[in-house]
């Protein structure tokens, strides 16, 4: 099962996270791919990037994949996943 | 003239465990980190039941900015008792970020937000540096701190385009939350504070927020300095991993403080 999420344009606390992550995926356990709008997304602390990235692996969400994201908004993602030991795959949406 | 650096605030203070006065009567200049250093000075020391009393600069020029910052807004939240007078607020643009308590997540948010439209018209890589410190060093006040206040300000200084800024709280302090990972002093905990993967949380993923807005401000030629008791840590484009000094005196809880370049 998919979860879809926008990012507002500025996103940066681990707060923040816990709650997008809670209002989206709930006790749902069925979820294996966070989509993650970030078309809007200016800037994310790595601290927010993170807490997501943690709150996936603790929910055994093995994909978040990001729509529209900058360069480096992926790269922060990304080594957000390694640096946790790669068990969340970051993907960028496919362009149809 | 001389800034007041946050370590000169204990020698402006005279008075006991029940009345102190802050005198300001003689200093020239002021930068964030000397106002964010008075409003945690003296928020703790209400907290410890001190009456405290400030007595503001005899500078109309620097009472009338430090006015403007919302210093006398500030004190009289606390309850104390000072001689600024009454200035008219005018629009200041995008010059300062006034004195600005922050309580929670929500308030770390908003101000991140506005902060970030504030240094925009400059450059997206001071409105994110800024964004970021923010972000990270205003959630570290709610969860490492031991307060529910911590303090921001904010100022862009156009004859070199470059911004200031300072974000402290009056709380229990770099060592007091790093000494219970090992640090041996106050200095020892700036030394960790600084690293990336310092953490007291147990999760050995974390501790990167302190770490990323000095990458941030380093990468935009920047300093940044964290604060704690007597000493402070400095980081720079030659001391990426930053370097201590005892030529301080003693601030109150934890200060970060960042100056860089409009980008």
């Amino acid at each position: 099962m998919r979860v879809d999420v926008t990012l507002p344009r500025l996103v940066g606390t681990r707060q923040s996270a816990d709650a997008l992550f809670v209002a989206a995926v709930g006790r749902n356990r069925n979820v294996d791919t966070l989509v993650l709008r970030a078309r809007a997304v200016l800037n994310a602390a790595p601290s927010f990037v993170d807490e997501i990235v943690r709150l996936a692996e603790e929910k055994g969400i093995a994909k978040v994949e990001l729509v529209g994201e900058s360069t480096e908004l992926h790269k922060q993602f990304n080594e957000a996943a390694t640096r946790r030991g790669g068990n969340v795959e970051i993907i960028s949406a496919a362009l149809v | 003239m001389a800034d007041l650096p946050p370590w000169r605030v204990p020698r402006l203070v005279t008075g006991d465990a029940f009345e102190q006065v802050l005198d300001l009567s003689r200093v020239d200049f002021v930068m964030p980190r000397g106002i964010v250093a008075i409003a945690t000075y003296v928020e703790s020391a209400v907290r410890e039941g001190v009456a405290v009393r400030v007595i503001g600069p005899s500078s109309p020029d620097i009472s009338r900015y430090l006015s403007r910052a919302h210093l006398p807004h500030v004190l009289n939240e606390l309850g104390v008792q000072h001689d600024f007078g009454m200035v008219r607020e005018r629009n200041l643009g995008n010059r300062l970020v006034v004195l600005t308590r922050f309580s929670n997540n929500n308030d770390v948010v908003a101000l991140a937000d506005s902060v970030r439209d504030f240094a925009a018209p400059y450059g997206t890589g001071s409105a994110d540096a800024l964004h970021t410190a923010v972000c990270e060093a205003g959630e570290n006040v709610e969860t490492h701190a031991g307060t529910p206040h911590g303090y921001l300000v904010a100022q862009y200084y156009p004859g070199n385009r470059a911004f200031r800024f300072a974000l402290g709280d009056s709380g229990i302090g770099f060592y007091g939350r790093l000494s219970q990972i090992g640090a041996t002093d106050a200095g020892h905990a700036l030394e960790m504070a600084g690293r990336a993967g310092v953490t007291t949380t147990g999760d050995p993923f974390r501790g990167l927020g302190i770490s990323s807005i000095r990458n941030q401000l380093v990468a935009l030629n920047g300093t940044f300095v964290l604060s704690t008791q007597d000493r402070e840590r400095f980081f720079s484009p030659r001391n990426g991993e930053g370097f201590a000094s005892a030529n301080t005196g003693n601030t109150v809880g934890s200060l970060v403080y960042g100056e860089f370049f409009a980008g």
